[in-house]
């Protein structure tokens, strides 16, 4: 039972609709950009991580607020 | 010959020779995402305004790389630009399972909240800072009767308004003590109030106007109530298009006029209430 109800589905993602990944890929796609200019260095690439950042916080807080409801879900369920 | 040109600004020469095709640009790729997100699909929808705001992010980086003074607007009407897109991202995708519509209000203002609040601590609104409104304050710096008369009536005429959005809708009046039954009476206040009314009218005329005002006076108020009008009448659907394109642009022209928000905010959030408690498929 403890196999099938949490190693199936450990995260539950097959519920998950797939438009939760949107915003989640968009986060993705502009952390991994930052991570790219920053490997550049030089003060334009400081300017430029300040845009992404001011970029990046509405989705991180997005992203946390989707996880912390779906934490809680799964902790409600089981 | 002077006739359409404006006193001179950093950007008086440059404005409808560049920025016309950028602005009718920008608001027919908001009109196609918003068409695909009622006709094809919402996830189809998302997309399309994440890579509108992955597309404008990268513009301002780099027009904000490149404008070596930090004194230019192109990066700054860049940065606004990319702000609907993620509202209108935020608002289809936040609906999280298992809530009602009232909460989705909540769950899609506070990223968006967040980062309106991280945009005014930078520069964006330096060069416009004249032209910036604050929440009380008239345009001569003071709190005068006649800036807080007309505010008083835009806060009324908002009213009305969202009522005649709601009769439109439902064509017929429903008893409001069933829905506050359903529905806990402060929760509803507040979440129309704080959380519609405040967040949206802070990214519009608090922070979208002003930079876009730059452009031309009456260019910051048209399109500021233009996608303000866009993302309701994806919220409520067009069958409310008149009181809401009436609405947002008054509260545009109110701003514009007084230079302060507490009238627009107010207005905002009794056309909202009005709205839910006539129309109910809006919150329940």
């Amino acid at each position: 039972m403890l196999a099938q109800g949490s190693l199936a589905a450990p995260l539950g993602l097959r519920n998950l609709d797939q438009i939760y990944f949107v915003p989640l890929i968009a986060l993705l796609v502009l952390l991994l950009e930052r991570e790219m200019i920053r490997s550049a260095g030089g003060s334009r690439a400081r300017t430029a991580i300040r845009v992404l950042d001011v970029a990046i916080l509405p989705l991180l807080v997005a992203f946390l607020i989707i996880l912390a409801l779906r934490l809680n879900q799964i902790f409600t369920h089981s | 010959m002077d006739l359409f040109v404006s006193p001179a600004t950093p950007w008086a020469d440059r404005r409808l020779s560049e920025l016309t095709t950028g602005v009718i640009g920008y608001l027919a790729a908001m009109a196609a995402s918003e068409t695909v997100a009622v006709t094809v699909g919402p996830f189809e929808g998302a997309t399309c305004y994440a890579l509108m705001f992955i597309a404008l992010v990268n513009l301002t980086l780099l027009a904000r790389v490149r404008e070596a003074d930090f004194a230019g607007y192109l990066w700054r009407l860049l940065a606004v630009a990319a702000i609907p897109p993620l509202e209108r991202l935020l608002m289809l995708c936040m609906p999280p399972l298992r809530w009602g519509l009232l909460q989705e209000y909540v769950f899609w203002s506070v990223p968006l909240f967040v980062g309106i609040v991280v945009l005014l601590g930078t520069p964006l609104l330096s060069e416009v800072a004249d032209r910036r409104p604050r929440l009380v304050r008239t345009r001569d710096g003071g709190y005068g009767l006649r800036g807080l008369t007309g505010q008083v009536l835009v806060a009324l005429a908002g009213a009305g308004l969202g009522v005649a959005a709601g009769l439109g809708a439902e064509g017929q009046l429903r008893p409001v003590g069933e829905l506050l039954r359903t529905s806990q009476p402060a929760w509803f206040g507040i979440v129309l109030f704080v959380f519609a009314g405040c967040t949206q009218e802070l990214l519009y005329r608090g922070v979208i106007q002003p930079v876009a005002t730059a452009v031309g006076d009456w260019v910051g108020v048209v399109v500021s109530s233009l996608l303000m009008a866009s993302a309701w009448l994806a919220w409520v659907g067009v069958v409310v298009a008149a009181p809401v394109v009436v609405a947002s642009l008054l509260f545009g022209w109110a701003v514009h006029r007084w230079h302060a928000l507490i009238g627009v905010l107010v207005g905002h959030g009794l056309f909202s209430l009005a709205l839910a408690l006539l129309w109910h498929r809006v919150l329940l």
